[in-house]
């Protein structure tokens, strides 16, 4: 291997120095790569970003700028699951021969404090298995890697690398692409573990979690471990002695390591070393100590090359003489954010960032609907308004909790970055977006117009809709035409003044979008968004709208239910007292309970209970069924004698047989009756039978069959009598 | 590693309820009540309009859809509650009581007692209890109830018809609908028509002497909601149910033409059997849409308030607190607030064993405060005393307000403390009303009780019949608190010690 720094004198005297690659050895920050190393005019900017990323002010105080954050570097408590200590002392040596990229200095060590450094460290956790890990597939491993969005930041396959036609571009190679250096040498069960939960390793967030269940990270491994050999053995650790693992931990004290890394052992530190001199903007102090082309012994080499040192100077000038450096406003502060976590290599905010055009083509859809969205089916958003756009609860969604990603057809994740690094910027976010004058919407819910009904009604295809859902699915109910977001988060995610915003002029807030301009020209459109908030806060518990909800979603099924059904309702054909009787045999009948007979019988299908169940104007059901046959209007028993009045008929209400079977009861003057019907076992119609009590001489019974006539009732001494009838 | 994954997932679930707590307002220290929202069952919507304490000590809930369901363990982690359904089939159902080992409650058409005889679990008796009102099909048409009376008397109320009929086949008018009327019927006997006047009484409740009051919705003749005592023979106002009072059943006077352009307090001084309700609830400053109404019946176990009502608001998604008193034999009192940011439209209240209250909730059709169409929650007492003002009193020439804790030794009680306005409603069939003839009421001077927990008003311009709208400035408890409400609305129709 040739040694970095003969490398770097190389390109020196080539005067590579202001090439638009870093030099081999030298860090990489890819932010830097991205928008500073190719622009020397903003040398100072990107300079700023290297003091913040190489973490500078963890050795040195800068004058006038103790609000730059520090980057948390890794946590290294477990750093001896991850790393055997002959890799530790390859890294400790040289770290940018071991890690291409990395941001870590070399510091000079003897090879005996490089030894006991790494003994000290390899204590540190110890590799341990896994029993649960499952294998991992390199192939599937490789699907997801350049799926979820790896590549976004790390090196595609080149085997994957698009055959470009003769006189065709290529498109530019991507830039700032970390180098992908440690994955091939962690223990794999440790790699597994990084990878489901890098943030608990590495609280930058720099290394975002990207959500990859267990199965998936042991895949992702498998991938980034394919050129190992033999699978991971994690070797027994041989001893070592204490002495060398006691001198490790005290150099690592006082070699200056813990002003990065923390103090990972418990127990007292040793004295750590004398701070490092503040930084200054004069020449001589710019050209010397890590800004020197050659580092002194001393100092830790961090590898700049010629751009990066020239923008750390950069920034140091600036700094010393112009105090709104570190003080940008909210915006520059929201724009240093996104630099600074690379979101821009998936994101674009005014223009600037987004995926790489050679990148974009790993960025997919799972969803052939969403072909339709464009790049906003499978690019990852846009950030333009969105400091006015997400509530702090889809913030912390987004950022730290995960759950917060709404476009299921979208193959890439937006992975967390952790709070602790995330939540600071998002006032600066908020202040940076806030619109002048701001939308007005009212969303309490207290105005008469602000019915989720109203909302449900704008949401569906009907006639009077506005459709949404056509595009907008909701409930796991796909949207009837493409997919764009679900709504189910709407009102959850979306600051009701944006919502408002957008769907009053859809292209300037979210350009390029395929939402169409619904209430442009709308007279009540404030009043009618307002009612869509009220319908999207209660969406999971409200009727789905027309087009969404399903045919028969409502429907009584006494055939699946396995039991005769019972259901009061307005019902056409037996009045607004009605008790329908729903059999699995599909024989259904309704008692009428205000007239105090049996109303109606139908076959087939039973009863939908959409209009009972969820319309406040309560519109009476019908039988779905066929064979509706009215029964005829008279109540059952009468005295016999020529001319007599009627005789009043009192509900009583009804019992239930284990099989659900209703027996109504009623009187009939002085009778005590009560009157079964079911489906005819001995033939395809009904068989009705009715026990009365309390008779005597006198009595007839009016049957309900078609042609049906008056019949006396034959009352036994106790005043009993046993009815049957069949019904057709 | 899925632990982490756990782990962080729980902080996650930490802050949001933090957050959430945050962002329903809750005191940020050792609140008095602790508002829980019970997890549901997913195979219906709990719609919750009727509440009936068990003897067992479980909670039998009515859902709007028609079901009955049984919380097996109220009084357990609301998050991990247990439900069971017990009766299905049920005509919009609103309202529900026990009594004697069975459930009744009010369907449409009737009311219905339903029991589980064969100790399976789940009904299978729905007796008809009580019927005799009728319907046109016309979907405002609900009944509301049943509550019984210390008689054993089984009360319900009825809806006015708002729009027209259904179209239906199968049904053939016949009889008196008795929509805007409560009923009432003794143990074994008929239900009958008692009281005319109503609009919307979706509240019934019984207080501690027995007696009936109802709620009702502001809308036409109705200026704002009130409570109403139920007694036989009275009109309140609403105009839909006078045809019924020219019946000879009718129990109610006809109240005759009604004059135009009347405030209540004149109308009630001019229209024939016409009563003003107990209290009125200023709209918008005490909700907007009275829902149910309960007694705290808990002895003190759900703080200083015994032997008050609670009545819900749908609109506001809120519980306010009444106290009553007579005044030569008629109810009157003050309404105060009391919880706000219920989850959604509160629609009725019960307590349970423990003295916790159980708030069931449903705006479909209309829409209310809050984040959910509906639901229901738990209220716990936390045993902190709330510093609010427990009763309002009216005395000869003034109020005495009482205090749930001594006021502070070191606060000087003036009357600059207090502020007092009186304004009446306009009775017409518009909907609604503002607030008419509004007048300052002057406080002369406050006398503090020696054990400083009651405080005596002595005012000048205080108008019978009309609403006393009271706001009290910053006065502090013996315990530094400040009032968790600083505000009553006393409706004085009565002045003690003055003839009418």
């Amino acid at each position: 291997m040739v040694p970095v720094r003969v490398v770097r004198a190389l390109l020196a005297t080539f005067g590579c120095g202001l090439a638009a690659v870093p030099a081999a050895g030298s860090p990489v920050v890819a932010g830097f790569e991205r928008f500073h190393r190719a622009a020397p005019a903003a040398a100072p900017e990107g300079g700023l970003l290297l003091l913040g990323e190489l973490n500078c002010v963890a050795c040195h105080r800068l004058p006038g700028a103790e609000g730059l954050p520090p980057r948390p570097a890794p946590l290294l408590g477990d750093v001896g699951a991850r790393l055997d200590p002959a890799a530790l002392a390859a890294f400790l040596a040289h770290p940018a021969e071991f890690k291409p990229g990395t941001l870590m200095p070399r510091t000079t060590l003897a090879a005996a404090e490089v030894s006991a450094l790494a003994a000290y460290l390899g204590t540190l956790g110890r590799p341990r298995p896994e029993p649960e890990l499952p294998a991992g597939s390199v192939e599937a491993g490789r699907r997801l890697y350049h799926a979820v969005g790896c590549v976004a930041c790390h090196a595609a396959d080149p085997s994957l690398a698009l055959p470009v036609a003769a006189g065709e571009a290529r498109p530019p190679e991507p830039l700032g692409v970390v180098p992908l250096a440690l994955g091939a040498r962690y223990d794999r069960a440790a790699l597994v573990r990084f990878l489901i939960d890098p943030l608990a390793a590495r609280p930058a967030g720099r290394m975002p979690d990207s959500h990859l269940t267990p199965a998936e990270a042991a895949d992702v491994a498998a991938y980034l471990q394919r050129a190992r050999g033999a699978p991971a053995s994690t070797s027994a650790a041989a001893a070592v002695p204490t002495a060398l693992v006691t001198e490790g931990r005290r150099l690592f004290t006082t070699r200056g390591c813990a002003a990065c890394h923390g103090d990972p052992s418990p127990g007292p530190a040793a004295a750590a070393p004398p701070a490092a001199p503040a930084l200054r903007a004069d020449d001589a102090a710019l050209a010397r100590g890590c800004l020197a082309e050659t580092p002194p012994p001393r100092a830790p080499d961090f590898g700049l090359d010629a751009a990066q040192r020239d923008a750390v100077r950069a920034a140091l000038r600036r700094l010393a003489g112009d105090d709104s450096f570190l003080r940008p406003g909210a915006a520059g502060d929201v724009g240093r954010f996104l630099t600074r976590m690379n979101c821009h290599a998936c994101h674009t905010r005014g223009g600037r960032g987004g995926v790489e055009p050679a990148l974009q083509r790993f960025f997919t859809v799972s969803d052939a609907t969403a072909e339709a969205l464009g790049e906003m089916g499978n690019l990852p958003p846009v950030l333009d308004h969105v400091g006015r756009k997400l509530t702090r609860e889809w913030w912390a969604k987004l950022l730290w909790e995960g759950g917060g990603e709404v476009r299921p057809y979208q193959v890439a994740r937006m992975p967390a970055f952790g709070r602790a690094v995330s939540e600071p910027v998002l006032a600066r976010w908020e202040e940076a977006d806030r619109r002048e004058p701001p939308v007005a919407i009212d969303v309490s819910g207290r105005q008469l117009h602000q019915r989720a009904g109203h909302g449900r009604l704008l949401l569906g295809t009907q006639d009077g809709g506005l459709g949404c859902i056509t595009c907008h699915g909701l409930r796991e109910r796909p949207a009837v035409g493409m997919s764009a977001i679900p709504l189910d988060a709407a009102a959850r995610r979306l600051l009701p003044e944006y919502f408002k915003e957008l769907l009053l002029n859809p292209q300037s807030v979210q350009p390029g979008t395929r939402m169409p301009p619904m209430f442009q020209g709308r007279p009540k459109a404030n009043q009618e968004i307002e009612q869509l908030w009220t319908y999207l806060k209660e969406a999971d518990q409200q009727l789905l709208p027309e087009g969404l909800l399903r045919g028969g979603e409502y429907e009584l099924r006494p055939e699946q239910a396995g039991r005769t059904l019972v259901f009061r309702t307005f019902l056409q054909g037996a009045g607004l007292d009605a008790v329908a009787v729903g059999t699995p045999a599909g024989r259904h009948a309704a008692f009428d309970g205000r007239e105090v007979r049996w109303a109606l019988t139908w076959r087939g299908r039973f009863l939908d209970a959409l209009t009972t169940w969820e319309e406040r104007a309560m519109t009476p059901a019908r039988p779905l069924g066929d064979a509706v046959t009215p029964l005829p209007g008279w109540t059952p028993f009468a005295r016999a004698e020529a001319g007599a009045a009627e005789v009043p008929h009192r509900f009583r209400g009804h019992v239930t047989a284990a099989d659900g079977t209703p027996t109504f009861r009623y009187e009939a003057g002085p009778l005590q009756v009560e009157d079964t019907l079911r489906p005819d076992p001995a033939g395809g119609g009904y068989l009705r039978v009715l026990r009365v009590r309390g008779g005597g001489p006198g009595w007839i019974f009016r049957g309900a069959a078609p042609g049906a006539t008056p019949r006396p009732i034959a009352f036994d001494p106790a005043g009993e009598a046993l009815l049957e009838e069949v019904l057709p | 590693m899925s632990a982490a994954r756990l782990a962080r997932g729980s902080r996650a679930a930490l802050l949001l309820a933090f957050g959430a707590a945050l962002a329903r307002g809750a005191e940020p220290a050792a609140p008095a009540y602790e508002l829980t929202p019970y997890a549901l069952p997913t195979e219906s919507k709990f719609e919750v309009s009727g509440i009936a304490l068990l003897p067992d000590g479980r909670a039998a809930l009515t859902l709007r859809k028609g079901e009955i369901w049984i919380l097996e363990n109220p009084l357990e982690d609301p998050a991990r509650a247990r439900f069971s359904r017990f009766a299905t089939g049920l005509h919009e159902p609103l309202g529900l009581t026990w009594r004697d080992g069975a459930l009744y409650t009010a369907q449409r058409s009737e009311v219905t007692r339903i029991a589980d005889r064969d100790g399976d679990g789940v009904a299978d008796l729905y007796e008809t209890a009580a019927k005799g009102w009728g319907l046109s099909g016309n979907y405002h048409e609900y009944a509301y109830g049943p509550v019984f009376d210390h008689e054993g008397n089984l009360w319900v109320t009825l809806n006015v018809t708002i729009g027209a009929p259904a179209k239906i086949d199968g049904h053939r008018p016949a009889g008196p609908l008795w929509r805007g009327w409560a009923m009432r019927q003794a143990p074994g006997g008929e239900l009958l028509p008692v009281a005319a006047g109503f609009r919307s009484p979706f509240g019934l409740g019984v207080n501690l002497a027995g007696d009936v009051f109802a709620t009702d919705q502001q809308g036409n003749w109705w200026g704002t909601c009130p409570l109403i005592h139920v007694r036989p023979g009275k009109f309140y106002g609403h105009a839909d149910s006078i045809p019924e009072t020219r019946r000879p059943e009718s129990l109610v006077r006809d109240p005759g033409p009604l004059p135009a352009g009347l405030t209540m307090v004149e109308a009630a001084a001019r229209i024939p059997g016409f009563a003003l309700p107990a209290v009125w609830f200023p709209y918008a400053k005490m909700g907007q849409s009275t829902t149910g109404i309960v007694c705290d019946r808990t002895g003190g176990a759900f703080g200083p308030f015994a032997g008050q009502l609670f009545v819900g608001d749908f609109t506001l998604a809120q519980v306010n607190r009444v106290f009553l008193e007579q005044v030569d034999g008629e109810y009157q009192g003050a309404c105060f607030p009391f919880q706000e940011q219920l989850q959604s439209a509160v629609l009725q209240m019960a307590f349970l064993g423990d003295g916790s209250m159980i708030l069931g909730e449903s705006n479909r059709g209309w829409n209310s405060l809050g984040s959910r169409s509906f639901g229901l929650e738990r209220l716990r007492w936390t045993g902190k005393v709330p510093f609010e003002i427990q009763r309002m009193e009216a005395t000869p020439d003034g109020f005495r307000l009482t205090f749930t804790e001594p006021l502070a030794g070191e606060a000087v009680v003036t009357p600059a403390l207090f502020t007092l306005s009186s304004y009446t409603y306009l009775y017409r069939q518009n909907y609604g009303s503002p607030e008419t003839d509004p007048r300052p009421v002057t406080v002369e001077a406050v006398a503090v009780a020696s054990d400083r927990r009651s405080v005596t008003l002595r005012c000048g311009g205080q108008r019978p019949g009309h609403v006393h709208e009271l706001a009290v400035g910053d006065l502090r408890s013996a315990g530094g608190q400040p009032l968790r409400h600083a505000r009553a609305y006393y409706t004085l129709n009565r002045i003690p010690g003055r003839a009418r």
